[in-house]
């Protein structure tokens, strides 16, 4: 019988196959949409048809052996069998694009295609292209509405964010850094600088519109432990994490391993650095000319008082100051290694790097960062549970100097630095350098500073699956850096006539944050559509311990490090706690894969305020219309490959202010008086502080052509902040310069964001990828209500934006008298502020964004980036305000370019010698007019990285699987007109960004 | 355990990490800092609180307590002037104040502000305690009374009219208009004789390092020949002349020694390093270096012969040839603790040239000439050989010039007062001079922040 039914099994088909049958069936996508349109073909005899509205279609007369091929836009090609039956399904699945990349959100993931909000992500390749130790530098110029700029070159330093606009009114006072989270965990020390000390990194002059400087605490996470940094803008994307997402919020996800094969890579590279722009100073002859030019102008003769540089010092002598301090190439040397290796259910990935990189000051400062980086994943086969743990620990070592060298570059160029033995130098013919205000720059030599970071950062999420359709999570994470430095000013470093001795200062800050969040997650289906819900608490504490200790009167240098050797030691320390607390919860809805609703709200709690104001809700409503699965836009615009639009409104939140600012509280004084100890007020304090409330509109087309090799997208977002938190400029009058309040100003930034990828070659050996991003921001204060009033009076103007020029108007150099010039606006007679002020512009930023280009070919692989900023900036006379031309400081080249007989037409005023001449009332002005700002627009070669892999043919006999060598640079080239150094840091005795060139190898086993 | 159990189980363990949210967010207080109602709560803390402000004085080296009001006033008087080009000595020196920014300016405005709400604050503080004990509540709001009515007089010699904050609420400070001299006299005049009233006639702390009843009582006497109340003026200074507790220090080398017995009131330096931030800024490190201050030629010029103060207060170091007198009245350059000087506020000498002047106004001339020679026959000087009223008023003028010179602005305070500052200073001083120099302008800062203040003329 057996054999029977096997007889006919086979006959079965050949009997069957010559009788011509009718197919019908459906194609609908992996989500169950039916696919109208798709195109259902007879490979055997070329028959085809096409999917109705439904998805369904039915072909006649095929045969049995026939072999159906389905294809549709967007999606894999199937290759089906024909069904004796005649009814099939066919499902198709979608083609992996950049569309179905995943996608990072706030507790969860989701893809480019079903996205409601405004991400952007950067990914691994983009990041490990560019030979950087911060990983906030990876994305300069790579997202739209994000500002990335670095604060100075030295390694280390601060980078500022700043994501869709200034919304904060003052901009050093108060912050307006993101939320950074790395893996679910936030980071709570953010983009504030790390640093307690005064060290190289911070901004020695500090003119309007440069930036403060310090430590990043960001730098001590190794760029190339990232998968991929997703910034989130929206109110959509950003909304769930409430009071902390106003200023939007940058997702760190750190690499995972990968079930396999193990898989060792080792990653070695070499380097060297040198400033990326440099500013020409006077030479001595030069430096002379100017200032027996400016005593001949002021009728004075130069004496002894006035000028010992002339009289007293060597003029024949000169010294390159900018070569002598920046002067050196800066060396950097990066080793990676990594194991990945997993089965089905486990799976890890760990990680060790060493970086070293030294200073372009003299001596070697070496900054050095140990990091290590674990990831674990287990879900065993059959069990309910799984877990993913991730730590990334890091250990650097920033030795640095005190000062930033670049702040001498003022010295007159004959100043005796070092006498015949090469000892310092502090006095020339009895004129000693600390009269004049001088300091031997070489001095600071001795003067090192370290800064030595630990950071912790651990997470660990336990997912339990409740049935079918319910999920548990509880995620949980600890993250603790510390930073201990160290600053010394031995005796030697110090000018003998100096009354300070030996000292040093250390300081401690511990800073620690732990969190715990369970969620609940449903997914499901619900009336034809895709439900996701998510639940969820947060609660969450920061610590943050300082210590600081100043020890004086060493009486011998070498003892510097014994705080017990020091004649008098002081003290002090400060302890602060903040605790959060959220209830939040999300609903997705996906109808059809064309219709997308996600409504998020969240209910926070904060230690920040005042017992009656802790709480407050925020929520969100984003909406995407997929139109590309419509048919009569699949039958109108064919060439679209895939078009979404959607849209975004919501609330979030900022509370970002100091702690207890709601209490009146007083601290213990540096100093007892008479042996007993004092106490001070610490701040003006404000019971009624509240959250400050964000509103966020967005909307974008998400445009994909030719089967989504170009893509392109136009966002138009407007966030407006009201009751703004901040802190509030006061007249010191009040004992104080500034108190934190509320404020109901209403701020606006708007703009347009857009952004292009291209494919514009992809073949078997060649594959060439093109993208371009651009913003046009634009930032306006559309209400203050007292201002006029209001100590923002002489700042502001309602209806210009927060970075408004409002300045005296710089009408050039008197051709007759050969100074400054101002309008006298309010025709009073007279130069003077506020009546002489008006509005001149501002200073945000016309356009900014980033072109990439890609291209690889066989092994080889050329990346190349530039950035770009049209924007005004403050220029070289911003420090000619208090020392003009002529006084007995150095200047840029540019100076010569200067008035000299009545008539003649220059950029630099007349040089002047000394403060009784009307030189320095002119250019005391400066500062308070719009001369100190001029075009800084600048399109930067941003990076280069050629990269090329041995071919497997080369490596097939040994153990190696791929072999890569590469080289990188990093700000090649800067195109700019702009008069001054470096315009991204736009200060001139800051040391600007670095140029930096590496070569590697990198081998994988 | 059952499916169903397992989900109750999840389901509860939520419910109780949501609850207590309110508990979660109560924080303590930081433990490096007391809140106001705990500190006033505490006697010893609200003595440390008081304690605080001589503290802050004496923090910040030039700030207006310690050395800037002495400063700046002898470089744009004729007393001093700087050695080296320094854009902040030089502008006030050549009286050609850019307001734009001057450290000056915020030494001399901001800090008197910052310990003006310092006082304010730690009287609003007693006020609303009810644990303190009512003496020890007199003994510091009378401390109080006298740092805060010091300030103000400060402030009203070098800006003129400044607004008068009596409070901590800086909703109510923030806006406040320049208030007129007379108004701000009235107050100061309020506080100190509340002062007066309230503080004891022992010094708290042995070394007159915190203000008591005479220290409010010589302030008077300041305040009353600022006022031309000639008989108050020389009630207040008999009160503490006869007093008995002070006298005339004999050796001028140890008048501002901190054991000195002519001291009224001093302020503890705080420094481990530095006794007074004058001493520290006059005097330079060694004897071939030339120093940062020097006396002009007009106030060399000014010392009688055998003036004793010459030698006892002036030191010279002569560098390229030249010789650069400097103030040497503190002497000591650098010092641990315990300290040799402290920084002396107000003497006894100033209390005899205050009654002195007083006593002329009222035609006292018989008792005004001895204690102008009090003052003299200390500097080894013989008696005066004036009897008329103005030319002892001229003789006094003189001995003021001398004995309080470089010495919290006396000189500069002098010359305005009596009317005088435009005809001595316009012919040295020219051509920079002009009248309205003689108050200091307003920061930029501050009109920018406060729109009802209004700039001094002539800036």
């Amino acid at each position: 019988m057996k054999q029977l039914i096997l007889c006919l099994a086979l006959l079965y088909p050949i009997l069957t196959s010559c009788q011509p049958i009718t197919i019908k069936g459906s194609v609908i996508n992996e989500e169950g949409t039916p696919l109208a349109g798709a195109t259902i073909s007879i490979k055997q005899s070329g028959k085809s048809t096409l999917a109705d509205s439904k998805g369904n279609f039915t072909i006649t007369n095929t045969r049995l052996n026939d072999t159906l091929i389905v294809t549709a836009i967007g999606y894999q090609t199937a290759t089906v069998p024909n069904n004796e039956r005649g009814l099939i399904s066919i499902t198709l699945r979608r083609k992996i694009t950049q569309l179905d990349e995943t996608i990072i959100i706030a507790y969860g993931t989701t893809t480019k295609r079903f996205n409601t909000g405004s991400i952007t992500k950067i990914t691994t390749a983009e990041i490990s292209n560019q030979p950087v130790s911060n990983p906030l530098a990876t994305l300069h110029g790579r997202v739209p509405g994000l500002l990335v700029t670095q604060s100075s070159g030295v390694t280390g330093s601060a980078v500022s964010i700043q994501l869709r606009g200034q919304s904060s009114l003052d901009p050093l006072l108060s912050r307006n850094d993101p939320l950074f989270i790395i893996d679910g965990v936030p980071f709570e020390s953010g983009n504030i600088p790390s640093n307690q000390l005064s060290s190289a990194a911070v901004n020695p002059y500090q003119v309007a519109g440069t930036s403060p400087g310090g430590l990043s605490p960001l730098s001590s996470i190794n760029p190339a432990d990232i998968e991929s940094i997703e910034v989130l803008k929206d109110a959509d994307a950003t909304a769930i994490y409430g009071s902390r997402g106003a200023n939007g919020v940058i997702l760190i996800t750190t690499r995972k391993g990968k079930a396999g094969k193990a898989k060792l890579t080792l990653n070695i590279s070499n380097g060297f650095s040198r400033p990326s722009s440099s500013m020409p100073m006077l030479n001595t002859a030069q430096y002379l000319l100017m200032r027996r030019e400016a005593f001949a102008n002021d009728g004075l003769l130069p004496n002894t008082s006035n000028a010992p540089d002339l009289l007293l010092w060597d003029t024949s002598r000169y010294t390159n100051l900018q070569k002598l301090l920046t002067g050196n190439t800066a060396r950097t040397t990066n080793w990676q290694a990594s194991l990945s290796a997993g089965s089905p259910g486990t799976q890890f990935l760990l990680g060790m790097a060493y970086f070293n990189q030294t200073n372009v000051f003299p001596g070697s400062q070496p900054y050095q960062r140990y990091s290590s980086h674990i990831n674990l994943r287990h879900k065993p086969a059959s069990a309910r549970w799984d877990l993913q743990f991730s730590a990334i620990f890091s250990a650097d070592d920033n030795k640095l100097l005190r000062t930033d060298l670049s702040k001498y570059f003022g010295l007159p160029p004959n100043i005796k630095l070092t006498g015949p033995g090469g000892e310092l130098v502090w006095q020339e013919a009895g004129i000693s350098y600390s009269s004049l205000g001088f300091f031997n720059p070489l001095a600071e030599l001795l003067q090192p500073y370290e800064a030595r970071n630990n950071n912790l950062s651990a997470s660990l999420v336990l997912g339990i699956r409740i049935s079918k359709n319910w999920n548990l999570r509880v995620s949980t994470g600890y993250n603790n850096l510390t930073t201990n430095e160290k600053s010394t000013q031995p005796k030697a470093s110090l000018a003998p006539e100096n009354t300070t001795l030996a000292s040093s200062q250390l300081a401690t800050a511990l800073r620690s944050n732990w969190m715990a969040e369970p969620q609940l997650e449903y997914n499901g289906a619900f009336a034809k559509g895709k439900l996701q819900m998510l639940l969820g608490a947060a609660f969450q504490q920061r610590q943050e311990q300082l210590t600081s200790i100043q020890a004086t009167g060493y009486s011998n240098d070498l003892l510097l490090n014994a705080l017990s050797a020091a004649a008098a030691v002081t003290a002090s320390n400060n302890s602060e706690q903040y605790n959060y607390q959220a209830v939040f919860a999300r609903l997705n809805y996906n109808f059809g894969s064309k219709y997308i609703l996600n409504l998020s709200g969240r209910r926070d709690g904060s230690s920040r305020f005042g017992p009656a104001r802790r709480f407050a809700n925020f929520a969100a409503a984003g909406a995407a219309w997929i139109l590309s699965e419509e048919t009569f836009f699949k039958n109108s615009l064919p060439f679209i490959s895939f078009a979404k639009l959607r849209a975004s409104y919501g609330v979030t939140g900022n509370d970002q202010l100091g702690n207890y600012r709601y209490l009146d509280l007083w601290l213990s004084t540096t100093n007892p008086y008479t042996a007993v100890p004092g106490l001070r007020p610490s701040s003006l304090f404000n019971p009624y502080l509240e959250w400050e409330k964000n509103n966020k509109f967005e909307t974008a087309l998400e445009l994909s052509f030719c089967g989504n090799r170009i893509m392109f997208s136009p966002a138009f977002y407007i966030h407006r902040s009201s009751n703004q938190l901040i802190s509030y400029r006061l007249p010191n009058q009040t004992g104080f310069a500034s108190v934190t309040k509320n404020l109901p100003a209403l701020v606006q930034n708007k703009g347009w964001e857009f952004q292009l990828t291209a494919t514009a070659l992809e073949t078997k050996n060649w594959s060439w990828k093109l993208s371009a991003n651009a913003t046009l921001p634009s930032n306006k204060l559309l209400s203050f209500p007292g201002l006029e009033t209001s100590s923002y009076n002489a700042i502001y103007t309602i209806g210009q934006s927060l970075s408004v020029i409002r300045k005296m108007k710089y009408t050039g150099i008197d051709p007759a008298t050969g100074l400054y010039t101002y309008e006298d606006y309010n025709k009073d007679g007279s130069i003077s502020t506020p009546g002489d002020l008006q509005v001149l512009g501002n200073l945000d930023p016309v356009c900014y964004g980033g072109i990439s280009s890609g291209l690889q070919y066989s092994g080889w692989s050329v990346d190349i980036f530039f950035d770009y900023n049209i924007q005004k900036g403050t220029n070289y006379l911003a420090y000619q305000y208090l020392n003009p031309a002529g006084f007995m400081y150095n200047q840029p080249l540019l100076v010569m370019n200067r008035w000299q007989q009545p008539g003649k037409q220059s950029a630099v005023q007349r040089f002047g010698a000394t403060a009784a001449s009307p030189v320095f009332t002119a250019s005391s002005r400066l500062l308070a007019s719009d001369a100190i700002y001029s075009d800084a627009s600048f399109i930067r070669f941003k990076n280069l990285a050629l990269g090329y892999d041995l071919p497997a043919s080369v490596l097939a006999k040994g153990k190696i699987s791929s072999c890569r060598f590469y080289i990188q640079a990093q700000n090649i080239y800067t195109f700019t007109r702009y008069k001054g150094t470096d315009p991204e840091t736009k200060s001139f005795y800051q040391l600007p960004t670095l140029r930096t060139v590496l070569a590697g190898i990198q081998l994988t086993f | 355990m059952t499916t169903i159990q397992f989900r109750y189980s999840i389901l509860l363990a939520c419910i109780l990490c949501c609850s207590s949210c309110k508990k979660f967010l109560a924080i303590p207080p930081p433990e490096t800092q007391l809140e106001s109602l705990t500190l006033f709560s505490n006697s010893s803390a609200a003595v440390s609180a008081a304690m605080g402000l001589y503290s802050q004085m004496m923090q910040s080296s030039l700030s207006v307590s310690n050395g800037a009001a002495t400063l700046y006033p002898a470089l744009s008087a004729d007393e001093l002037y700087n050695t080296a080009a320094n854009a902040d000595y030089d502008a006030f020196r050549s009286n050609n104040i850019q307001f734009a920014s001057s450290t000056g300016l915020t030494r001399l405005w901001t800090f008197s502000y910052r310990n003006i709400y310092h006082a304010n604050a730690v009287m609003e503080g007693l006020n609303a305690s009810a644990s303190i004990p009512d003496s020890l509540k007199k003994q510091l709001r009378g401390e109080m009374l006298v740092v805060r009515g010091f300030h103000y007089l400060c402030l009203l010699r070098l800006f003129g009219d400044v607004p008068l904050i009596t409070s901590t609420s800086y909703s109510i400070n923030q806006s406040m208009p320049r208030t007129a001299t007379t108004e701000v006299y009235n107050q100061v005049e309020t506080d100190l004789k509340e002062a007066y009233n309230l503080l004891g006639f022992a010094y708290t702390a042995g070394a007159r390092t915190r203000p008591d009843h005479f220290t409010a009582a010589a302030l008077l006497a300041r305040l009353c020949i600022y006022r031309q109340n000639w008989p108050l003026a020389a009630q207040y200074a008999s009160e503490v002349i006869s007093s008995n507790r002070y006298a005339l220090n004999p050796v001028l080398n140890n008048v501002f020694l901190s054991a000195s017995n002519e001291t009224i009131w001093q302020l503890s330096p705080v420094s481990t390093t530095v006794n007074t931030a004058e001493g520290n800024l006059f005097i330079p490190s060694s004897a071939t270096t030339r120093p940062v201050m020097a006396l002009t030629s007009w106030l060399l010029d000014a010392f009688e012969p055998g003036d004793q103060r010459k030698t006892s207060w002036l030191k010279t170091n002569t560098v390229g040839g030249q010789p650069y007198a400097y103030p040497y009245k503190y002497k000591v350059r650098t010092g641990a603790p315990p300290y040799s000087e402290m920084y002396v506020v107000i003497r006894l000498a100033e209390l005899y040239l205050i009654r002195a002047e007083a006593n002329l106004q009222l035609n006292n001339l018989t008792a005004a000439a001895a204690d102008i020679n009090a003052i003299r026959n200390r500097a080894g000087l013989p008696n005066t050989a004036y009897t008329t009223q103005p030319a002892l008023l001229t003789a006094l003028m003189q001995e003021r010039r001398i004995e309080l010179m470089f010495e919290w602005g006396h000189r500069w305070s002098d010359l305005k007062r009596t009317g005088t500052a435009d005809a001595v200073l316009q012919t040295i001083k020219a051509p920079g001079w002009q009248p309205a120099d003689t108050l200091y302008p307003i920061q930029q800062y501050e009109l920018d922040t406060n729109p009802f203040l209004i700039q001094n003329p002539g800036y």
